[in-house]
């Protein structure tokens, strides 16, 4: 196959029309992931497991955007759960102390842990490696403890109420309705980090990636993108920790705690690093399964364990990745 | 001139890798850099594209003092380089790594990207073509949608080579580009360099391979201890009975007179 027909199979030809236009993975799997979505609350049989839809959706958005960070930039964050949680506590803190209407609570919370992010990730992120986890893992924790321990503002360890939405004069409380919430959040998520990746920022992220000193002698402003990918990661987890609180309606501060930043890094590398719809799988297997493995009662966490460290042997790409190349090869033998 | 180098000195520690040196590179010329293992050349590319801070002197780059600045700054104002030991994008495809040498020619504005408004389809299907007719200008344009990581080396020499090109320099220094490349792939990249000059590119040259450098150079620099220690045109270096002593050698001398 030629190069020129090779990069012509990309892109949507006369030929190809709508069948071809659907083949690229990015426009398939956006399809199929809007599908998804539409039918899935269809084939819940009840509202728990519309419940755990709407929790896999809440953390699949903030595995999204941390995967911009880790899989495609390749810089490790162990204080997400922080940005998380800091989202999440708006939303309570910002109705119930200062008076702010409930509806402009995720939106101020989501601009606040930009800020944060941007002012955190400047001095942090000139750091590689060993020395930036452990830096994030240091902001992390001192979010959670914060969080802990301004009982006047946060309730310390028992949490505190969220003030409900209210829409049109209905309170939103139900499952089902945060399940469309949640939802057309999500898609555009993905849709977003999807744009993002295929355009010249995501070049730049990737290429840094692989080799900084390459990346800027060819003119890329590695620290800025860095600073960039750190703070939109963290405007997806601020996002998603306002739906969890809002969706809740009590949030503790284990929600920023240094296990959930865990759970996020897990997710991505579980799903793919550096694959978007793997961070959508990833998300969905660790919520689910702790939710569907209550059963096994005191073996739930050996089970899960052991899924984990079975995947990572048999699927060590992660789960989608690996699957995808499998895939492929099997059609071109 | 488009680089000019004043008493440049890099100091590790006590050892002085690059010490006193005074060179200029003249517009649309190319310029070689030679000299035995250690001499300082790769560090003196380092200081030129602001991996490296000089711990001495000035470097003046189109006119102005470039001393210090940042490989980014740098790339922004028309310089760009390869490397000996490759820098490549692996996990990239071989076109992509080319689209990235793009990087300061395409619509960098973060709204465009992240709604993927129609102004960036647009700058993607330019780097795009671009890119590719890059890849076959060194010859790669079948391997394009290869992973950069799988190409064989020589191939990985020559795409460095493209991406650098794309990016449109005004000055390319290329560290060994044809160190590891056969016979084939070294006549390869003798004459994409050779046809640089005409794109209006001035080039600064590592190079071991001595028939390569006799015969592409407009003007070589000797190297030693960081020193230098000879200048002047293929010629005179050929016959320079310092070069041959220090550099060149029985074997040197049995080189240059086949190139």
């Amino acid at each position: 196959m030629s190069a020129r027909a090779a990069v012509g199979a990309q892109r949507p030809s006369a030929a190809g029309g709508w069948l071809g236009w659907l083949r690229r993975p990015r426009t398939g799997g956006l399809v199929l992931l809007g599908l998804i979505l539409l039918i899935l609350p269809f084939l819940l049989p009840n509202r728990f497991y519309v419940s755990v839809a709407v929790l896999v959706g809440i953390n699949a958005l903030a595995v999204v955007g941390l995967n911009l960070l880790v899989g495609y930039a390749g810089q490790i964050s162990l204080g997400h759960a922080g940005f998380f949680g800091l989202g999440a506590y708006a939303c309570g803190i910002l109705p119930t102390h200062l008076g702010v209407p409930p509806l402009l609570a995720p939106v101020i919370g989501v601009v606040v842990v930009a800020g944060i992010a941007f002012v955190v990730g400047r001095p942090i992120l000139r750091l590689k490696g060993h020395y930036l986890a452990m830096a994030t893992l240091g902001f992390g924790l001192l979010v959670s403890l914060l969080i802990g321990n301004e009982r006047e503002l946060t309730g310390g360890p028992d949490g505190m109420q969220v003030e409900r939405l209210v829409i049109f004069g209905t309170r939103l409380r139900q499952a089902e309705t945060w399940y469309w919430i949640v939802a057309v959040c999500l898609f555009l998520g993905v849709w977003v980090a999807l744009n993002l990746m295929d355009s010249p920022t995501g070049r730049a992220l990737r290429a840094l990636h692989d080799s900084e000193v390459g990346a800027r002698v060819n003119g890329v402003d590695v620290a800025a993108y860095k600073l960039l990918v750190f703070v939109i990661s963290a405007i997806y987890a601020g996002l998603a920790g306002a739906l969890n609180a809002l969706y809740a309606g009590l949030i503790t501060p284990d929600l920023a705690g240094f296990l959930r930043s865990v759970e996020f890094v897990t997710m991505v590398v579980l799903g793919g690093m550096g694959s978007t719809f793997g961070s959508l799988v990833g998300a969905a297997i660790l919520t689910s399964l702790p939710q569907l493995l209550t059963v096994l009662h005191e073996y739930e966490q050996v089970v899960l364990g052991l899924i984990l460290m079975a995947c990572m042997i048999f699927l060590p790409k992660g789960v989608v990745p690996t699957l995808a190349q499998r895939l492929r090869r099997e059609r071109r033998p | 001139m488009i680089l000019e180098l004043e008493n440049l000195g890099m100091r590790f520690g006590g050892v002085k890798a690059v010490d006193g040196l005074s060179y200029a590179i003249e517009r649309g010329k190319v310029h070689a850099i030679i000299g035995p293992n250690g001499a300082g050349k790769t560090t003196l590319f380092n200081m030129v594209t602001g991996i490296y801070r000089p711990t001495a002197g000035r470097i003046r780059f189109d006119g102005e003092d470039v001393t210090g600045m940042p490989p980014e700054e740098l790339a922004r104002r028309g310089m760009c380089r390869t490397f000996q030991n490759l820098q490549i994008f692996e996990q990239m495809t071989a076109l992509e790594n080319v689209m990235v040498g793009r990087h300061l020619h395409e619509d960098r504005n973060i709204l465009d990207h992240v709604f993927r408004l129609p102004r960036l389809r647009a700058s993607e299907a330019a780097s795009r073509a671009r890119a590719l007719e890059l890849l076959e200008v060194v010859g790669l344009a079948e391997l394009a949608d290869q992973p950069a990581g799988a190409l064989p080396y020589g191939a990985m020499k020559r795409l460095e080579i493209a991406r650098a090109l794309a990016a449109e320099p005004k000055l390319l220094l290329l560290d060994e580009p044809a160190a590891g490349c056969n016979a084939t792939e070294t006549r390869e990249i003798d004459e994409v360099i050779r046809g640089l000059p005409r794109r209006g590119v001035t080039v600064g040259l590592i190079e071991h391979d001595m028939p390569l450098v006799m015969n592409l150079s407009d003007h070589i620099l000797v190297l030693d201890y960081g020193r230098k220690l000879a200048e002047g045109k293929a010629a005179e270096i050929r016959r320079n009975p310092d070069v041959i002593a220090a550099y060149l050698g029985t074997h040197g001398q049995e080189a240059v007179a086949h190139a």
